[in-house]
């Protein structure tokens, strides 16, 4: 049976019976969808598009719609209305990209999601960014560290556990490891990871024995899957320390997370290390990695340029790598050589390194003030290391922030220049020169009584004078 | 039959009714409004075969238990209405026409055959959620701006009623930019549901009554929004609502955080120029200072810098500026955070003071 046809005929037979404009409202946009055999009668299915127009049909014609498709179909019907309306293809957004919702925005944003958890899992741990594989310069010096590190890298907890990396200052023991630990979190977002010093392990067990909290510190370190600590070599001596690592160092292995150390010397070297400590360092692998060679130090000039964003051409990748033997120098050198350039457009990038090698080869290691130092330069230092805008140190606020940082201040024009506290205060908007005193005291006392603070001084000083 | 009832309360649901009326001028009879008279009660309903509306207001009768149904065209008598002063106005319905009086004015409209006014009623579902009325408007002016307005794609004109744990989340988006607002509710929904956002807006506004319930009722494919002087069904949109959530970043690269005020008014200066050059405003980020600029043009062009709170790497990236003023327009003054993943991924703002909201704009790309 031709559903349409009967409805048509049926639509027509109506008109003449009701009028056109009922029919125009109430049947044109409404379908007959079946009709089903029950015994004699017929169960005719019509389906409106709306509820207003089915609550119509039914309410007003009903008897008409029995009637008329009584006699078209000939036989006696049940009449079913539904509500059923065609979706056009228009409605359907699926397949109709628009820039918000395009699989090119959906990709991109899983993308952008994925590097965003790397960078958070890798400034959570600790981590430095640039220490990767990718940045890793590699000789026959380091060779071996290099593989070996590639294999933990790719099935940690499994290849060599512990690995122990040696060597002297500058030879990328921390870079090699931490470039393991970012490539495991690439593969592995969710890998739990800790970074650390030895010192600030030892800070930490200290301050959890004497916070009375050490389940919490047991947590923080016992529950990880991958440890990396550096400069191992500190904990010797340090009783309750090894003790505290031992188990760390137990569990972790247990439960197959990777362990991965550092240190200046190779475990038997280690005067002072227990020796269970030493037997499970030796368990895995030890690896030396030997003091940078000419072409590494090239190799290592030309990455950290390249990171720089800066050109550097060969020749003087090589005069830089002839001069300096230090790897942790190389970076400093390069940055104050682009510094100077940035000054001195001028002049040629090889002048500016050769006039900088010229100085910096009698180099003065100690850090303490050049004879002439301008106070303003020591606020200034100040102000750029804390991030702070120098006004701010001068201003009239207190809030801790900007306090602290001032007081930092005061203490290096104290000690450095032996300034009178009243013309330091002068140089502070007009301060008392007892509120001088009491920030030079308070600095000494905290300098006394914490190493972060003795470090944060130290580093003040590196960045001011040298 | 007679009555008498207040002007502006006879008025103003006339004008509602007409909100459903002037949406289906093709068919001549549903140009007409419905009057019911019930003890002391007047209910004028009105549909266009896809929504209805049942408005509810207080007469008195005189001739106490005698009911009565009329048809009237509204255009006219409203027009009539609003001349007349406010206070009351008296009804005389005869067989053919409705006689308006009020003092020593008088004037009689046709009445029109009601028997081919479709028969509607509207099913009150049992499962129903309440919400607080003032926030559910808000909640809809916040939403709506970010709503398709042309017809390509029938399905964007419509607002994304959906339940996200405790909240009742009210999405709109035209493909560019997308809202979202939440409102807290009693009750549980059922199903996400599109509602056509425009007669939807039009259709709530000025109700009356703290609480208003919302149901569905799944047999008619009809919502239902019930307030304490009306009563109105609309019919939902059919079709396939895109994903959402897919294109809300779960993390950001960049957040930046700056007062309102100082955003829109620079936006405002740069809509200047922009209008000529694409609509594009090319914001560059870094160092704490957002650089906002367009490219020049006959018009000339302009750019301002606004100071800013900086959380990650700088980025350069344009906007249509039409989508950032109905941003800033829209919420309240306060601190605005906006969060980036790069130059092409879709950029979320919000706003300290208007918890509620969340905002997406989708990035121009620059040449």
């Amino acid at each position: 049976m031709d559903y349409n046809d009967v409805w048509q005929k049926t639509i027509k037979q109506l008109e003449l019976e009701l009028g056109n404009t009922p029919v125009n409202l109430f049947f044109k946009n409404t379908h007959l969808k079946t009709v089903e055999e029950n015994g004699e009668n017929k169960i005719v299915t019509i389906a409106s598009p709306n509820a207003f127009i089915k609550q119509t049909l039914e309410g007003k014609y009903l008897k008409s719609l029995h009637q008329t498709l009584g006699l078209i179909l000939n036989s006696q019907c049940v009449i079913n209305l539904i509500i059923e309306e065609e979706i056009s293809p228009k409605n359907n957004s699926l397949g109709q990209e628009t820039p918000l919702f395009s699989e090119a925005t959906e990709n991109y944003l899983k993308q952008q999601n994925q590097d965003n958890i790397l960078k958070n899992n890798i400034s959570r741990g600790g981590l430095n960014k640039d220490y990767t594989f990718e940045n890793f310069a590699v000789s026959p010096t380091n060779e071996v560290a290099y593989a070996a590190a590639i294999a933990v890298a790719k099935n940690p907890g499994k290849a060599y556990n512990p690995l122990f990396l040696y060597g002297d200052v500058g030879v990328g023991k921390t870079h090699l490891m931490q470039a393991v630990a970012i490539r495991i979190l690439q593969n592995e977002p969710e890998t739990k990871l800790k970074y650390c010093m030895s010192e600030t392990f030892t800070n930490e067990i200290i301050e959890a024995i004497r916070g009375k909290n050490t389940p919490k510190f047991r947590n923080k370190y016992r529950k990880v899957n991958i440890l990396l600590i550096d400069d191992i070599q500190f904990i010797a001596g340090k009783n309750t320390v090894q003790e505290e690592f031992f188990h760390t160092f137990n569990e972790i292995r247990a439960a197959g997370g990777q362990i991965i150390l550092t240190s200046d010397r190779p475990p038997h070297e280690i005067k002072l290390l227990e020796d269970r400590l030493r037997s499970r360092f030796e368990e895995g692998l030890t690896i030396d990695i030997q003091t940078p060679n000419f072409e590494l130090r090239t190799a290592i000039l030309l990455i950290k340029a390249k990171q720089m964003q800066k050109d550097l051409p060969m020749d003087i990748a090589q005069i830089i790598a002839k001069h300096i033997t230090s790897t942790r120098k190389l970076q400093g050198f390069l940055s104050q050589v682009y510094a100077i350039q940035e000054i001195k457009p001028t002049e040629t990038l090889k002048n500016i390194v050769l006039q900088k090698l010229n100085q910096e080869i009698p180099a003065e290691k100690n850090l303490k003030p050049r004879v002439y130092i301008n106070p303003k330069e020591i606020v200034s230092g100040v102000s750029k290391y804390f991030d702070l805008s120098i006004n701010a140190l001068y201003g009239p606020k207190r809030s801790k922030p900007i306090v602290v940082p001032r007081q930092f201040a005061m203490y290096l024009l104290k000690h450095d220049l032996n300034m009178p506290y009243t013309e330091i205060g002068m140089m502070f908007g007009g301060r008392d020169h007892t509120t001088v005193m009491h920030a030079v005291e308070k600095i000494d006392k905290l300098a006394n009584k914490s190493e972060n603070i003795r470090e944060e001084i130290s580093s003040l000083r590196q960045k001011i004078y040298g | 039959m007679k009555i008498s009832l207040n002007n502006s309360s006879f008025k103003k649901a006339l004008q509602i009714s007409l909100r459903i009326i002037k949406n289906n001028p093709q068919l001549p009879i549903l140009n007409n409004a419905l009057l019911k008279i019930k003890n002391n009660n007047l209910e004028i309903r009105a549909t266009d075969l896809n929504s209805a509306i049942m408005v509810n207001v207080k007469i008195e009768n005189k001739e106490k238990g005698k009911e009565g149904v009329y048809a009237i065209n509204v255009g006219t008598i409203l027009e009539y209405l609003q001349t007349l002063r406010d206070g009351v106005v008296f009804l005389n319905f005869t067989k053919d026409k409705i006689i308006v009086e009020q003092k020593q004015s008088k004037a009689s409209f046709p009445l029109v055959d009601f028997n081919d006014y479709p028969d509607f009623k509207i099913e009150e579902t049992e499962q129903k959620i309440l919400i607080k009325a003032e926030k559910f408007n808000e909640a809809l002016k916040k939403t709506t701006p970010s709503v398709a307005t042309d017809d390509s794609r029938p399905i964007l004109t419509g607002i994304l009623f959906h339940q996200e744990g405790n909240l009742l989340q009210l999405i709109g988006t035209d493909g560019f930019r997308l809202s979202l607002s939440s409102l807290e509710f009693e009750g549980g929904w059922e199903r996400d549901l599109v509602i056509p956002a425009k007669l939807l807006l039009e259709i709530i506004k000025d109700i009356e009554g703290e609480n208003i319930s919302l149901g569905f009722d799944k047999t008619q494919g009809q919502l239902w929004i019930r307030g304490e002087d009306r009563i109105v069904s609309i019919r939902i949109l059919q079709g396939d609502y895109p994903n959402f959530r897919k294109i809300i970043p779960e993390s950001f690269s960049l957040k930046i955080t700056g007062d309102k005020e100082d955003l829109l008014f620079a936006v405002k200066q740069m809509a200047v120029f922009a209008r000529q050059s694409a609509n594009i405003v090319k914001w560059e980020i870094e160092k704490k200072k957002l650089k906002m600029l367009t490219q020049a043009n006959f018009s000339g062009e302009g750019e301002v810098s606004v100071d800013i709170n900086q959380e990650g790497d700088g980025l350069i990236v344009g906007f249509n500026f039409h989508y950032l003023l109905d941003f800033f327009n829209l919420v309240e003054n306060g601190i605005t955070e906006i969060t980036f993943n790069g130059s092409l991924a879709p950029v979320v703002l919000r706003n300290k003071e208007d918890k509620n909201l969340l905002h997406i704009i989708m990035p121009v790309k620059l040449d």
